[in-house]
């Protein structure tokens, strides 16, 4: 399963508490063979270690390429040891035992390519992990925002209609949020006060529909009732009121992007 | 013949120069990633297990909320024609209290729907999970059913809000109570 940048960013940075100890508590396994690198500078040292942390699929290659180029480039200097068994770092050392180098380190080299291959699939199930544990806590902590910010756009008051309608908006994003701020502005604002609108609403209950794989929308069945008084009824009136939230987490907040009416 | 070959004597006996230290390196690196593969196997299998929990605490919310909609339809769901096998299948989806109301008020709910040759039809509209325990669960359902019947000339719709608490029994997620929520008479 492909894990992109990004999502890796975006859970990093929203799911605090839970998700974080995961990552950090893998990092000492993870940059085991960077850890080594200084030992073994040759073969194993730079290949398999920073692509295996951040990208998994590449570091196969990665690691095999510099096996047999890698000596070529640091015998340059000597401008003798073209040939593939001088494996051996040391300049002086290079001559003498470069016949052996290679089978000594054969050993190292084949190692190191599993540590990097394990520890790209480590980082990989790590990254799995903790979308699922923040897709967790996510659906635990989206039902308060979700009841909050139903009661808010489903309620004002004439006394303080500006007011409702400022809080109202401070809920929302996106399109919802313009249209939600023009329909106030053009028609609740002016109307209201002449109606002597009231608008009450109580959340009774509400549930997680669905949340995306990394947890940064969801979608929420609410279930209210709204208490309608205003200048054309004689006593309030009660509305049964079942709307489906869609909520997007921007920046930590979980706002209302789209509300349906069931 | 030991001035002749020096350095094969050398690194078999007594290694007094650079020579064996370096010879050692191989075996150094070799253990050290030896060491860090067996750690990360061990890290493997750690972050796979937690994942497939977390995996399976997934579909566990998936089939909550499959069974909770299931019921939630059957309840609301009844053909004069067809009211034995509809009632049977509101029992099955349920345990607990909501099983013995059902069976209480099976005959009396049969002799209504087969006396006004009533036709209810319910789909539930959208679901959602309000808490997950191990065996425990509590989802919201909407549900629009339509609802025809001998006297009537056109279908009456209906919009439910339930709650319903369901339990998890011999792996099957059972609807144990429901009630309609802020009825307001």
């Amino acid at each position: 399963m492909p894990v992109s940048d990004d999502t890796r960013v975006e859970t990093d940075t929203a799911g605090p508490a839970p998700t974080g100890s995961t990552p950090t508590g893998l990092a000492p396994t993870a940059p085991g063979p960077t850890g080594l690198a200084p030992t073994a500078p040759g073969p194993t040292g730079p290949a398999p270690t920073d692509p295996a942390a951040t990208r998994p699929v590449p570091t196969g290659p990665a690691t095999t390429a510099p096996a047999t180029t890698g000596p070529a480039a640091t015998d340059g200097m000597s401008a003798v040891g073209t040939e593939p068994a001088a494996v051996g770092t040391e300049p002086a050392a290079a001559g003498r035992r470069g016949r052996f180098g290679g089978s000594r380190w054969a050993g190292p080299v084949a190692l190191g390519i599993v540590v990097a291959a394990l520890a790209a699939f480590a980082v990989h199930l790590a990254l799995a992990y903790t979308d699922a544990r923040s897709r967790s806590a996510a659906e635990r902590e989206v039902l308060v925002p979700a009841k909050s910010a139903a009661a808010r756009i489903l309620s004002y008051d004439y006394r303080h209609i500006q007011q409702d309608a400022t809080q109202g908006a401070a809920v929302l994003t996106g399109d919802f949020r313009i249209q939600y701020e023009t329909v106030m502005r053009q028609q609740i604002v002016p109307q209201a006060p002449k109606q002597r609108a009231v608008v009450q609403a109580e959340v009774l209950s509400a549930g997680v529909s669905g949340m995306n794989a990394d947890g940064t929308q969801a979608v929420v069945l609410v279930f209210a009732n709204q208490t309608v008084s205003n200048t054309a009824t004689n006593q309030p009136r009660v509305d049964q009121v079942r709307v489906r939230l869609t909520l997007d987490r921007v920046s930590g907040r979980w706002l209302v992007s789209k509300v349906d009416a069931l | 013949m030991t001035e002749t070959y020096p350095d094969t004597q050398d690194a078999a006996a007594e290694p007094p120069a650079a020579a064996p230290r370096a010879d050692r390196r191989p075996r150094v690196v070799r253990a050290a990633l030896g060491l860090a593969a067996a750690l990360l196997v061990v890290a493997c299998a750690l972050l796979a297990a937690a994942g497939r929990s977390a995996r399976s605490a997934a579909a566990d919310r998936e089939a909550v909320l499959a069974a909770a909609r299931q019921e939630a339809v059957n309840l609301t769901s009844q053909d004069y024609r067809t009211v034995d096998g509809d009632l049977r299948r509101m029992g099955d989806g349920a345990t607990g209290q909501l099983r013995a109301d059902l069976e209480q008020r099976s005959a009396q709910a049969k002799q209504v729907v087969v006396k006004n040759k009533a036709v209810a039809r319910g789909t539930a509209a959208e679901a959602g999970l309000v808490a997950l325990g191990r065996d425990r669960a509590t989802v919201v359902v909407a549900v629009d059913s339509t609802v025809s019947s001998a006297g009537v000339r056109t279908p009456v719709a209906r919009r439910y809000r339930f709650q319903l608490d369901l339990s998890l029994v011999g792996g099957r997620w059972l609807v144990a109570n429901l009630t309609a929520v802020g009825l307001t008479g």
